[in-house]
């Protein structure tokens, strides 16, 4: 085996190794946070429309996202029902409506789901199951994982929806998304009573399931064809990255994460800039010597970069384990839906390396001056 | 390339120029140097600081691209070698420095490693090189120590043994001992002076250390970028026991006489060539090498014999025009091919200049010559 210089300096100045580590899986951990509520952000932006079942969404041409969808007459669903490929079209009711904890009495914003109790609208069968117990007057089903504001939202649970009373009955999981911190499954009857503008004959979406092996893009634009101008439809794809893009785009969510791994990828550069220039300052003598011994420059070069790796790599490890932990705690704490992901660690990966290779290209024009026939 | 590399010489550069500075305001440090090193010489230059003497030894090593004139270090032409081919040309030269430059970071072990790992050997035999160069060092116990565990001299001693562990033919060194107390500087210019006679390695020295200067066949001595004498020892030493043998010398410190020898050129000349005539100005001084004379002087009696004399080696004349500024008082002809060394008016004059004594007594004897 060579000599591993590259691998004897990283570690020979201890204080700096040290100063090297740290402040290089700061930055990583940094970025996987980042990235981790980017990642979050995304899972909940469409939290509501994943758990449901369709494959085409028919929407109000207005829809601009599910704070604002808009609506569309459900006499024309005869028409879409009609169109080949279509096997079902069930209709939505979505609408957001302050919810008082019965334990404070402060109101938050609630997100009410109504659907047609027969109908199974949900990809969970077990809970298109339960659907006949809030087909019943002012009975609901609450998200497990809601924000502790909303108080107790158990079974047996009384509250009120827009001054309306409201019995939980039971409970599913979903997760607090961006428009309310909490959500409920209503019947649609129930909807209509606590939503008096709504109506029974303007759904806000309808959830269309296709035929095995019919293509949702031509289905979609028949449909859109078909309804134009009172309703638009969109493939499943669709209609959830629009709604990502909304809240990552639009709204500026994705641009403070994209901001928070720009910086964190700065400050890695910046701290790995400043250890591997003290290095290559203190060293212009031996990266000297190493070309008057006969070592061609592009060795010397690369005494240097793979300092730089050693850095870069051994600060990912601790860094990747920790934001395992401090994923997990988001979860339970916050109630956030981060998790590790191969994409993202792969993303983390390219972006330490992005980061290690700044910095030595930096600290190379330092060692550009290094010239043997100064050791004389 | 190859008339250079028959020749058989390590080191040869014949009018070699070098600048600092810009193209419009070039400050010339060497000038017209010309200067061969053979294999197995140990070679020592000295000179007041600034002379150029590290210039010079840069422009050797291939770490300062040559200007101008011919330069051949190891049979290749500097001035032709790409970059790429200068940094190989380097693994075949063994550099010196004041400071050791050593790798802070690795062991005794690994920094001669790092040398030895640019020639293609196997893991085994560079460990067992290294340890062989480390143990002949004296530093078989601190093998396993970093720089900063080890004394100023021992420091020094893995910068050669870095520097000697690939055997090169040719090995440069800038004030070696100037780090070391006398004892280890010693030791280290021994083991150069052992390398060269095993390895036929030429070895040359920047050095101020007069306590080394035993060691040398050849003293060049630089000054303002010129190389102003350029002695071999034993023709130092040929030339000093010569004159110990005239009555004029004879008294003189070695000091002394290696001063002459250090102003002589050698010339030569063909068999029946007069090599001074009797009436002529007298310019020069001769030692003879090898060959013989034959010296013809009209008898003061004014007839038309002549006194012949022989000379041979070892033998001089030529001094008394020298001293006393009247024509030769006779004639010498080479009797076969002559080697000779010469020594001008005025650098006799500056030598003598430089011992009154010595004056004197050249004037007691010339008086009792004539
Ligand atoms: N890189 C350089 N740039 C400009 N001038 C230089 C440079 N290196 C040396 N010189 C000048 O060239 C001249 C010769 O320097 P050099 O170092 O060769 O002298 P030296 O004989 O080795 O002296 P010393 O005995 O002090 O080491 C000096 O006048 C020096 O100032
Ligand atoms: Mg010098």
């Amino acid at each position: 085996m060579k000599t591993p210089l590259s691998w004897r300096n990283a570690w020979h100045n201890k204080v700096r190794s040290l100063v090297a580590l740290c402040g290089i899986m700061f930055a990583i951990l940094l970025i996987f946070m980042e990235l981790g509520f980017y990642g979050a952000a995304r899972t909940n932006a469409i939290a509501v429309y994943d758990m449901l079942d369709f494959d085409v969404a028919v929407v109000s041409p207005e829809c601009m996202y599910l704070g604002q969808l808009g609506d569309f007459p459900r006499h024309r669903f005869e028409e879409i029902r009609s169109i080949d490929g279509v096997e079902s079209l069930s209709p939505l009711w979505l609408q957001v409506g302050r919810w008082r904890n019965s334990d404070t009495r402060e109101d938050w914003d609630m997100l009410a789901i109504a659907v047609e109790p027969s109908e199974r609208p949900f990809r969970d069968s077990a809970l298109n199951g339960r659907l006949p117990e809030v087909a019943m007057h002012d009975r609901a089903l609450s998200d497990a994982v809601s924000r502790s504001e909303y108080g107790i939202l158990t079974a047996g649970v009384g509250s009120e929806l827009v001054h309306h009373r409201i019995r939980i009955v039971g409970q599913f999981t979903m997760g607090a998304g961006f428009v309310a911190g909490s959500a409920i499954i209503t019947s649609r009857q129930t909807f209509l009573d606590v939503f008096q503008e709504a109506s029974h004959e303007r759904p806000n979406i309808g959830l269309v399931k296709i035929a095995p092996g019919a293509s949702p893009r031509k289905i979609a634009s028949e449909i859109t064809a078909q309804m134009s101008p009172v309703a638009t439809a969109l493939t499943r794809s669709d209609f959830l990255k629009n709604e990502q893009a909304f809240w990552l785009r639009v709204k500026p969510i994705g641009i403070m994460f994209q901001t928070g791994v720009l910086v964190a990828v700065v400050t890695g550069t910046v701290v790995l800039y400043q250890v591997l220039v003290a290095e290559v300052q203190t060293r212009l003598r031996e990266y000297s010597t190493l070309k008057a011994l006969g070592y061609h420059d592009r060795f010397v070069y690369s005494v240097v970069v793979r300092q730089g790796l050693i850095y870069s790599w051994l600060a990912f490890i601790p860094a990747f384990f920790l934001s395992l932990l401090l994923y997990l705690l988001v979860r339970m704490k916050a109630l956030v839906p981060i998790r590790m992901d191969i994409g993202r660690v792969g993303a983390v990966i390219l972006l330490t390396s992005i980061m290690c290779l700044c910095a030595t290209l930096l600290s190379l024009r330092k060692l550009k001056t290094s010239d043997p026939a100064d050791l004389f | 390339m190859s008339a250079e590399a028959a020749t058989g010489l390590t080191v040869s550069m014949k009018r070699v120029c070098h600048s600092y500075g810009s193209k419009e305001n070039p400050k010339q440090v060497l000038h017209d140097i010309d200067f061969d090193l053979m294999p197995g010489e140990v070679a020592i230059l000295t000179g007041p600081s600034g002379s150029g003497k590290t210039t010079l030894l840069t422009l050797i090593g291939a770490l300062r691209s040559v200007q101008e004139g011919e330069a051949v270090v190891l049979g290749r032409r500097l001035r032709e070698l790409t970059r790429a081919q200068l940094v190989r040309l380097r693994r075949e030269i063994g550099f010196i420095f004041q400071a050791h430059n050593l790798f802070e970071s690795l062991t005794a072990r690994e920094n001669v490693n790092m040398a030895i790992e640019l020639t293609n050997c196997d893991v085994h035999e560079r460990d067992r090189r290294c340890e062989a160069i480390l143990t002949r060092l004296g530093l078989s116990d601190r093998i396993g120590y970093k720089p900063n565990s080890l004394s100023g001299g021992e420091r020094q001693r893995v910068a050669i043994a870095r520097a000697l562990a690939n055997r090169p033919k040719l090995v440069l060194a800038d004030e070696p001992t100037a780090a070391l107390d006398k004892l280890s500087g010693r030791e280290v210019v021994d083991i150069l002076k052992t390398l060269a006679l095993e390895e036929q390695s030429s070895v040359l020295i920047v050095t101020h250390d007069t306590r080394i200067l035993d060691l040398a066949d050849r003293i060049i001595k630089l000054v303002d970028g010129r190389i102003v004498s350029d002695t071999s020892v034993k023709r130092a030493l040929l030339i000093a026991t010569s004159l110990q043998r005239c009555p004029i010398f004879a008294q003189q410190p070695i000091a002394m006489l290696t001063e002459f020898a250090a102003f002589m050129r050698r010339e030569s000349f063909d068999p029946g060539e007069d090599i001074i005539r009797e009436g002529e100005a007298g310019d020069k001084f001769y030692v003879i090498e090898s060959g013989s004379v034959e010296v013809l002087r009209e008898k003061t009696s004014g007839d038309s014999e002549v006194a012949r004399t022989t000379l041979g080696p070892g033998d001089f004349f030529g001094e008394v025009a020298l001293l006393t500024g009247a024509p030769r008082n006779a004639t010498v002809i080479a009797r076969d091919r002559v080697e000779a060394f010469t020594l001008a008016k005025e650098h006799f004059h500056e030598a003598l200049q430089r011992s009154k004594t010595l004056e004197e007594r050249l004037r007691t004897a010339l008086y009792y010559r004539s």
